[in-house]
């Protein structure tokens, strides 16, 4: 079985959270270049282009709506047991 | 054409599977997770989210305790049991401690594949345990493969979160870590219905109940990872909030510079915050492990139903002060936030001691107040260390601070009970049970206060070395030589000195 080997340039160094992975600028200050200012064309497009990432998008919305109803279920039922604390 | 031979179909069909493989491993790059222009920033907490309300069960597992000892005929020993829960933890501790040096290389996506993996296998592996009555399996299932699980998930989306919030890292933070919390509020009720639904055949018991439960919330729980894994994204290069403007000299404590997880184990600054963790979880703790005899022994007029009512309410307050205090200490900053949990804390914890007793209300807020700091230590750390030591592995100094946590897990329980149990011994009853560990506890909640007052920029020797050379090295770990003061080389990145905001 081989595994795809993602080229090093990517991340020059070889180092985690280098610098395509950082929300702050090369410098660490996070430079204020616009919103999806990547230069490395190649690194940006198997991030999700197209419809796998317009399915990711409906997917994290589908998430918020799980996750969302979730919690609600949750705190409803633990709020269900407090009453008991002022009740019983 | 002469000399060419048909193509063997199983090698057709074993390459295609190597492709199939490839690709789906693949899809688990770092690299394919880089999001494309103009994605939206409040996708991804969902994904961390679901990560953490999934291992956020294991606050539960209590509910599977009795199921577990009438499955495996261990009568009034519930010890066996309760060392599944003990493995779990440890085991959290473990690998999110040595694992974030490869969730930081490998990227969020592949460590919460790998954690939804862990996590769901752990279940199955300890409903098989279940089912052939082999009490080892539950150990090396939902114990080690699940606790597994449980450390790579817990700090797979922090520093994915921290990049895309950068503006914002202790409400981005605490919404992903009160999913821990909010996890067992859901895992709960949840449990109990399909152990009530799976016993419902007149031929089957709550302890048959406990596989086909454990089996159910694998699924769920793989598929619900699945999901966050499939949706996280990192932002890319140069990336920035709209309109946000990046810290500067400002008499802030955040810093600029980056700090890897091997120096930042060589600065004060991490076993300061390490003591800080360890105190105000160890005192937190300290609550929750006897909230239910607490509150019937200070008020024995209380109920059972009255008591589960109050864990209930702290369960909550630990949930919500994740997120509330969390968020606050983007607008406070971190070190003020642990000086209120620390110091508002201790003084909480004091008047619990003096006028506990006094009236249930005040007794409740009390404690209310102490477990939602508590909750909020949880969150706000990430934070905290990216202000410190820079987002570059940010996680994985997560993972190795969480080592208070387990070392907490320890001494909080071991405290309180003992010092119950000895005073139990002594003819000692009611609020008097806890006068002396919840002193004790002040003092604790004191040490962690001064330990965050001594927290301080961390010196520019620890600082990652960049050279500005497009193509070159964008990035040299600086091994710094404690025993010889530490090299000095570099140091053109700057922390902004100042104490705290």
């Amino acid at each position: 079985m081989s595994t795809r080997r993602k080229p090093q340039s990517r991340n020059p160094a070889g180092r985690p959270g280098g610098a395509a992975q950082r929300g702050t600028g090369a410098d660490g200050r996070g430079s204020a270049s616009p919103a999806g200012s990547a230069t490395d064309e190649e690194s940006r497009e198997p991030g999700g282009t197209g419809a796998a990432d317009g399915a990711s998008k409906v997917a994290a919305v589908g998430l918020w709506a799980v996750v969302g109803g979730g919690l609600v279920y949750g705190v409803w039922q633990t709020l269900v047991k407090v009453v008991a604390l002022f009740t019983g | 054409m002469p000399g060419t031979r048909p193509a063997d179909p199983s090698t057709t069909r074993e390459r295609t599977g190597d492709s199939f493989m490839s690709s789906a491993l693949a899809f688990l790059d770092r690299d394919r997770t880089i999001a494309s222009p103009g994605y939206s920033r409040w996708l991804i907490p969902p994904a961390a989210l679901a990560v953490h309300l999934s291992i956020g069960q294991v606050y539960a597992f209590s509910v599977f305790k009795l199921p577990l000892v009438e499955r495996f005929g261990l009568g009034d020993n519930q010890t066996p049991i309760a060392v599944i829960f003990s493995v779990a933890i440890v085991m959290l501790g473990l690998s999110a401690a040595f694992g974030g040096p490869w969730m930081e290389r490998n990227g969020p996506r592949k460590a919460m594949a790998l954690s939804g993996a862990c996590w769901a296998v752990g279940f199955v592996v300890a409903a098989l345990g279940v089912s052939a009555g082999q009490l080892w399996l539950v150990y090396l299932g939902y114990g080690v493969i699940g606790g597994i699980g449980l450390g790579i998930g817990y700090i797979s989306p922090v520093s994915t979160l921290i990049k895309w919030f950068p503006d914002r890292p202790g409400l981005a933070t605490g919404l992903a870590i009160m999913g821990f919390g909010g996890g067992a509020l859901i895992a709960s009720p949840l449990s109990n219905a399909l152990l009530n639904g799976f016993a419902a055949n007149p031929d089957t018991t709550t302890s048959d109940a406990v596989a086909p439960a454990f089996l159910t919330l694998g699924i769920v729980y793989a598929v619900l990872m699945g999901l966050g894994a499939f949706v996280v994204r990192v932002p890319a290069e140069g990336w920035t909030p709209k309109g946000w403007t990046p810290p500067s000299d400002n008499g802030t404590m955040q810093t600029t510079a980056d700090v890897s997880v091997k120096n930042a184990m060589r600065t004060p600054q991490f076993w300061l915050l390490w003591t800080v963790l360890f105190c105000n979880v160890t005192a937190g703790i300290g609550i929750l492990e006897q909230a239910s005899p607490m509150v019937r022994d200070f008020f024995p007029n209380v109920t059972v139903a009255a008591a589960a009512g109050f864990v209930g309410l702290l369960s909550l307050c630990n949930m919500g002060g994740r997120f509330i205090w969390s968020s606050t200490s983007d607008v406070i900053g971190r070190k003020w936030t642990y000086t209120m949990y620390l110091g508002l804390g201790a003084a909480a914890y004091l008047l619990v001691v003096l006028s506990g007793t006094s009236s249930i209300i005040f007794f409740v807020a009390l404690t209310g107040l102490i477990i939602s700091f508590y909750g909020g230590g949880f969150a706000t750390i990430p934070a905290y260390l990216k202000d410190l030591f820079g987002g570059y592995q940010v996680g994985a100094i997560h993972g190795r601070l969480l080592t208070a946590w387990s070392a907490a897990g320890i001494a909080g329980p071991l405290i309180v009970n003992a010092i119950a149990d000895n005073r139990r011994e002594a003819g000692v009853e009611g609020a008097e049970l806890y006068t002396l560990s919840l002193s004790i506890m002040v003092g604790i909640l004191v040490i962690g206060f001064i330990a965050n007052a001594l927290v301080r920029p961390v010196d520019e020797k620890y600082h990652e070395k960049k050279d500005g050379a497009a193509g070159g090295k964008g990035r040299q770990e600086r091994q710094v030589r404690t025993t010889s003061g530490g090299s000095r080389t570099g140091g053109s990145r700057r922390t902004t000195a100042g104490g705290s905001r």
